[in-house]
């Protein structure tokens, strides 16, 4: 005979099992921080930020098999809406999307979920930069793209190494 | 009595965190041809989000990743030759003896090292199989063990094309 409080606590121990299994995830999650305000959980929030870290398929957050911010430029914090993001994996498979508002882009590997090493360009009306090395396993752009770019940060992800003139005119 | 023993053990200690900074006295790595190696292996598998990354272990330094120097940056133009001479330390102090063993009888049965089973995906491998077996890189990494690196092989492996 088991109590209903002793099944009630069972049954709550399991449903935080999965959150508490890994203590370097959970200061990873803890290390980014809360929300910015005025910015709620969604698309256009933490941009900048290692997205996998949540987005993992360990928690509530919608898994994502690779997710950036792509900004205009290596200097400032303004984002580029509206680039294409092209994803070529290793088995020759290609996959394209586009960065919203806050220059976020995700995809869900129900999608496509690359076999690395996965080769990725950035294109802009009829301009395009390719990425000089491919990413090997992460799929978080901001585990290596950090800032301020050290040696072992390559600094946020940029459409053009100098500032030019960018449309971002349809975002608010 | 206990103060040899402690004496000793501190010795043992020493020497075991010695290993980390150069190679055993026992391996002798083959001299010749390791910075195109390095090279190849730089660029498959020392990426920031690979072996690139502080703290991993089989840490590699490489122009486009992980640098050495607190004033470099990634997507530099060379690779050094302290980094090459790191990596080189990383690759053989990963496990000394089985490499001596390797290096002694020619290269042969390479596969005693984790460092080749692992790049073959011969062994669980987070980054999967960064070489294809018999390919230019695999047979970069080989000829290095039996002390004649193949340098156009490693050349070539050291491109990684876009599919």
């Amino acid at each position: 005979m088991i109590s209903r409080d002793a099944r009630f606590g069972f049954a709550a121990l399991l449903a935080l099992a999965p959150a508490c299994d890994d203590p370097l995830r959970e200061r990873a999650v803890d290390a980014l921080g809360p929300e910015v305000a005025g910015v709620p959980r969604g698309p256009l929030h933490r941009r900048g930020q290692p997205c996998l870290t949540c987005h993992d398929g360990r928690s509530e957050a919608r898994a994502f098999s690779v997710a950036g911010t792509v900004f205009v430029t290596p200097d400032a914090p303004d984002p580029a809406p509206g680039v294409v993001v092209e994803l070529a994996s290793a088995d020759g498979r290609t996959f394209r999307v586009a960065t919203n508002c806050a220059g976020n882009f995700f995809v869900e590997p129900t999608s496509f979920a690359p076999r690395y090493p996965l080769f990725v360009a950035l294109e802009s009306g009829r301009y395009r930069v390719e990425m000089d090395t491919p990413v090997q396993r992460d799929g978080s752009c901001a585990s290596c793209h950090r800032e301020p770019a050290s040696r072992s940060d390559v600094g946020q992800v940029f459409l053009y190494a100098t500032p030019r003139a960018f449309d971002a005119s349809g975002c608010p | 009595m206990t103060r040899p023993w402690i004496a000793v053990a501190s010795a043992a200690a020493l020497a075991a965190c010695a290993g980390a900074d150069a190679p055993p006295p026992s391996v002798q790595p083959p001299p010749a041809g390791w910075e195109s190696v390095s090279e190849m292996l730089g660029a498959r598998c020392a990426s920031l989000d690979c072996h690139g990354r502080p703290g991993r272990p089989l840490r590699l330094y490489h122009r486009a990743g992980l640098r050495l120097a607190d004033d470099d940056v990634p997507g530099g133009d060379v690779t050094t030759a302290d980094e090459h001479a790191a990596n080189l330390r990383a690759a053989v102090g990963l496990e000394p003896e089985v490499f001596a063993r390797v290096v002694g009888e020619g290269g042969q049965r390479a596969e005693r090292l984790t460092l080749v089973r692992k790049a073959l995906g011969r062994e669980a491998h987070k980054g999967g199989a960064p070489i294809a077996a018999g390919a230019p890189a695999d047979v970069c990494l080989r000829s290095w063990l039996s002390a004649a690196t193949d340098e156009a092989a490693c050349a070539i492996g050291a491109e990684l094309t876009r599919p």
